[in-house]
């Protein structure tokens, strides 16, 4: 293998089913669904080719293929491919666009997760962003705006530090940056923009108000976007700190704990995201924006491992972008198929679609219990890893908003199960039938790794330790089955023999007697009238919950951000206002200029 | 090898049974002496089996749809569940193969199944129960998880059997770290549902809020779920707090004493649990917001005290137990 079939494969044919597709009409999609597919199984067949090849057209680039990169393209690829695939039924509009800008969208990701040269990052990663904005102006021009002024940001953050490493270097490539020539005293600077650039993907806060807007768009792309894309931001950071930078060079500003006081403010920043993401959507009646908020949450724990840098910390963050990646794009397809079969998007008006959806709700309930770590899927080990890389190093304020905000997605989590799941069936919903065939398949493939990983934890950290051996970092203490921390560890296998038999047990039980189905109206009413009632209980759910948080959900970053607008626009017109048309008034500023002039030249020269 | 495994499986067995005829015997004595402090005669202290034998006697049995089982289901085999990693008694069964973190996340397995299947039953009072129960675990959550970390701060590990192990050696927790103590009593007064903040069944409001559709054999079964739960809550604080009722060393004293700890383990759950029934036999019912507002107020005031307690103890002092 050389640099040219590593670059054919993974950004050149995901280039050339974007320009195929493109003319595919409706049948776009199936063609993106081929093309993702063949560089699926040439990662697939890859694995273990590790190599990195540098190339010289003038400035050196260098395109490496190393387990980190094959770990997040595992991801990446298995996302896209679900994601078309859902696609394939859900009957878009200008379906070739649709698939076309995701291949851009793949084929851009793809270059930032290959390239170790500051020039391809920046144009892949500028490709990545650009298709995003172009999906999002599909659905809305208003929400694109919104994304485009953080994705700008975001660019900008990137060429500052980007910037400041070549002025001092002269080289893109990330190998020289160690080299010596970076004052140590730049070197916060740098990470600080890096970090920040990279974090804007992640919505992290203060800047996650682009997320619910461009989480609403259409649902196969929103799936891609949270579950894919969003951890380009993860690598990012993982890149510059531990690849880039390195741990020995971060241990150097200072450490608190053992923990580098370069990392911990931004553990904190992400305790603080899990914290408030987690808050925001126990309040959303609109699926797509509980689910937006809730991924800014999760990212928020990635975050918190990213900064905090020891071995077990970093292991969890891979693994928890790894489990948000296939959790958080399943309930994304899930709430798509929901939405195409029923045209609502409020959780209260849904209903009762577990009984007619009965597969979807299968889907969505192991995404759920991955959501909130219940320990039937590998969802539960990542935030173990996490919990545990705080709690050993002592970290008393990042530790608690952790918890709590695992129990806060108890919260949303069933807010999304009983209003769209459970509860009564609408009368109008009465004849919806199940998700088409492509969309459960979708959804079974993003299933799969979740329950296998946590039946079978060794196998996904042998792969997390192999990147966290490669960087320098440390290693993790696992065994096929087990894993285990200084301070404690879980053995799968037993639970799951514990488990399995322990239900059987509850299920012999509970099987000895028939039991006759009534309707969903035939229930219990403490003694009301009414032979029946008609009420799904979802209507402003967590309402005197709400009402208790009211003085706080006041202050939102949301509108402070559109106040600050505001302020601007005021203030533009305001300037505006100066050009009178009447000439006298440019006179008399003509006047008053000369007058300035003459005041400070003679100040100056006397 | 293999005996061995079923010698340990057979002894987790029994384990699991003694504690859902103790949960089933607790609620009848609770419903015994609640009547008493109310000046009632009360029920006889077996009544609870009598209900059970009944419930799952009873020839009609009603469900909504198939998601209905979740309940029943994942309710007794979760709290089984749990029921296997608690150390009971100083025998640790399971909880050497998973530690305190794992513990708390499977505690959500039966509740969950709970809720999904009240949720199923389309009838809004249970919508609404279950709404109240989860904002009632944000509310008791905030303090317990500080004093869970304290504990786990102080003590360096995260596993129960060597909390339980450093807890014999060095102190209790209840007397290394009183103000934890504290804080993790009226969070369990939350965790058990009992007044005042049996929110989420309160039988005046919302008629059993999520129980309210389950009859016969559910509700049986439901029954032996909650009382498995009691000694699940309790028994989380006796392992926490009162060292897991160990008072004779098993590697000294072999079998006798896991019979001595057993009776210990046992008298100290039922001191727990009494301190929760008499709070409930006088105390009136908070509404929800305003359960959330005290949690969140001083309970968690205390349990930040503690916190910096075990903090300043093992950071700065450099207390190792």
């Amino acid at each position: 293998m050389d640099a040219l079939t590593l670059f054919g494969i993974f950004v050149l044919l995901p280039l050339v089913g974007a320009l195929v597709s493109y003319f595919g009409k409706k049948y776009a999609p199936i063609i993106a669904v081929i093309f993702t597919g063949i560089s699926g199984i040439f990662l697939y067949l890859w694995y273990g080719n590790f190599g990195s090849y540098t190339i010289d057209i003038g400035v050196k680039l260098n395109l490496t293929f190393d387990i980190t990169t094959w770990f997040f393209m595992l991801m990446m690829n298995t996302v896209i491919f679900s994601s078309l695939l859902f696609s394939v039924s859900s009957k878009l509009k200008r379906a070739g666009g649709f698939a076309t800008l995701m291949l851009l969208g793949f084929a851009g990701a793809n270059g930032v997760l290959l390239a170790r040269d500051f020039l391809s990052l920046y144009l892949f990663w500028e490709l990545m962003s650009w298709s995003i904005y172009l999906l999002v102006l599909r659905t809305s021009g208003e929400y694109a705006r919104r994304y485009l002024l953080f994705g700008v940001l975001s660019a900008y953050l990137l060429i500052m530090g980007i910037g400041m490493i070549y002025y001092y270097t002269g080289s893109f490539l990330y190998a020289d940056a160690l080299s010596g020539a970076i004052p140590h005293a730049i070197w916060p600077w740098i990470l600080t923009f890096l970090i920040l650039g990279f974090g804007i993907k992640m919505a992290i806060v203060p800047f996650h108000v682009w997320a619910p807007y461009a989480y609403s768009s259409e649902q196969p792309f929103v799936a891609f976007l949270s579950g894919g894309l969003s951890k380009l931001g993860a690598f990012g950071i993982f890149m510059s700190m531990y690849s880039i930078a390195g741990i020995s060079l971060l241990q150097s500003f200072g450490t608190f704990r053992g923990v580098s006081l370069m990392g911990y403010p931004f553990a904190l920043l992400g305790a603080a995201t899990a914290f408030i993401g987690t808050i925001l959507a126990i309040f959303q009646d609109d699926i797509r924006k509980l689910l937006a908020y809730s991924s800014i949450g999760q990212l928020g724990y990635v975050m918190i491992g990213l900064g905090l840098g020891t071995p077990l910390a970093i292991g969890g963050a891979m693994f928890h972008a790894f489990n948000h990646a296939f959790f958080k794009s399943l309930l994304f397809l899930g709430a798509g198929a929901v939405i195409y079969r029923t045209g609502k998007y409020k959780i209260s008006e849904m209903g009762g679609l577990g009984y007619r959806m009965p597969f979807t709700f299968m889907f969505v309930l192991f995404a759920i219990f991955a959501l909130a770590g219940i320990p039937l899927t590998s969802g539960f080990i990542s935030k173990w890893m996490l919990y545990e890389a705080a709690i050993s190093r002592k970290f008393v304020i990042v530790a608690p908003l952790m918890l709590i905000a695992s129990v806060g997605a108890y919260l949303y989590s069933y807010r999304i199960l009983y209003g769209v799941f459970l509860g009564q069936l609408k009368d109008e919903d009465k004849n919806v039938k199940e998700a088409p065939g492509p969309m459960l398949a979708a959804m079974f493939i993003l299933m799969v790794p979740l329950v296998i990983f946590s039946i079978v934890p060794g196998w996904i950290l042998g792969w997390i330790n192999k990147i966290l051996v490669e960087n320098g970092i440390g290693k993790l203490n696992y065994t096929t089955f087990s894993y285990s921390s200084a301070i404690g560890g879980a053995n799968m296998a037993v639970f799951w023999i514990a488990f399995i038999l322990l239900l059987i047990f509850a299920m012999l039980m509970f099987m000895a007697k028939k039991a006759r189905v009534v309707d969903q109206y035939d229930n219990y009413l403490a003694g009301e009238a009414p032979p029946s009632v008609a009420l799904h209980a979802a209507h402003n759910y967590y309402k005197p919950l709400r009402d208790t948080w009211a003085p706080l959900l006041k202050h939102s970053i949301d509108r402070a951000y559109e106040k600050f607008s505001k302020f601007f626009a005021g203030g533009f017109y305001e300037i505006k206002r100066i050009y009178t048309g009447n000439p006298q008034d440019y006179a008399a500023y003509l006047g008053i200029a000369f007058l300035a002039f003459l005041l400070v030249g003679w100040w100056l020269l006397w | 090898m293999v005996t061995d495994w079923l010698i340990h499986a057979g002894l987790v067995a029994l384990y699991l049974f003694l504690a859902m005829v103790i949960g089933l015997l607790f609620m009848g004595i609770a419903r015994k002496i609640t009547a008493r402090i109310q000046n009632r005669v009360g029920p006889p202290i077996y009544q609870n089996f009598l209900d059970l034998g009944k419930l799952l006697a009873k020839k009609t049995n009603i469900k909504h749809n198939w998601i209905f089982d979740f309940a029943p289901l994942f309710g007794l085999g979760g709290v089984l569940l749990i029921l296997a990693y608690l150390p009971m008694g100083g025998y640790i069964m399971l909880s050497g193969q998973g530690d305190l973190i794992l513990l708390l996340y499977i505690l959500a397995i039966p509740a969950l199944g709970f809720a999904l299947g009240s949720g199923a039953s389309g009838n809004p009072n249970a919508g609404v129960g279950v709404m109240r129960a989860l904002t009632l675990m944000l509310s008791y959550e905030m303090p317990f998880l500080i004093v869970i970390l304290s504990l786990m701060i102080f003590y360096n590990t995260a596993s129960l059997s060597v909390l339980l192990q450093k807890q014999m050696n060095y102190l209790w927790g209840i007397a290394a770290l009183p103000i934890s103590a504290l804080a993790a009593d009226i969070a369990l007064q939350g965790m058990m549902a009992e007044k005042p903040f049996d929110i989420p069944i309160a039988p005046h409001e919302i008629a059993s809020g999520p129980l309210v559709e389950f009859g016969g054999k559910y509700l049986g079964l439901l029954m032996l779920y909650s009382a498995g739960s009691i000694v699940v809550e309790t028994s989380l604080f006796v392992d926490l707090f009162l060292g897991g009722g160990i008072v004779l060393n098993p590697t000294v004293y072999g079998t006798l004493a896991y019979f001595v700890n057993y009776l210990v383990w046992l008298a100290l759950i039922f001191v727990v649990w009494m301190i929760a029934i008499f709070v409930n036999a006088v105390f009136p019912r908070f509404r929800i917001e305003q359960a959330f507002k005290f949690y969140w107020k001083w309970p968690t005031v205390i349990a930040i005290a503690g916190l910096v307690q075990a903090y300043v103890m093992s950071v700065f002092l450099g207390v190792v137990p």
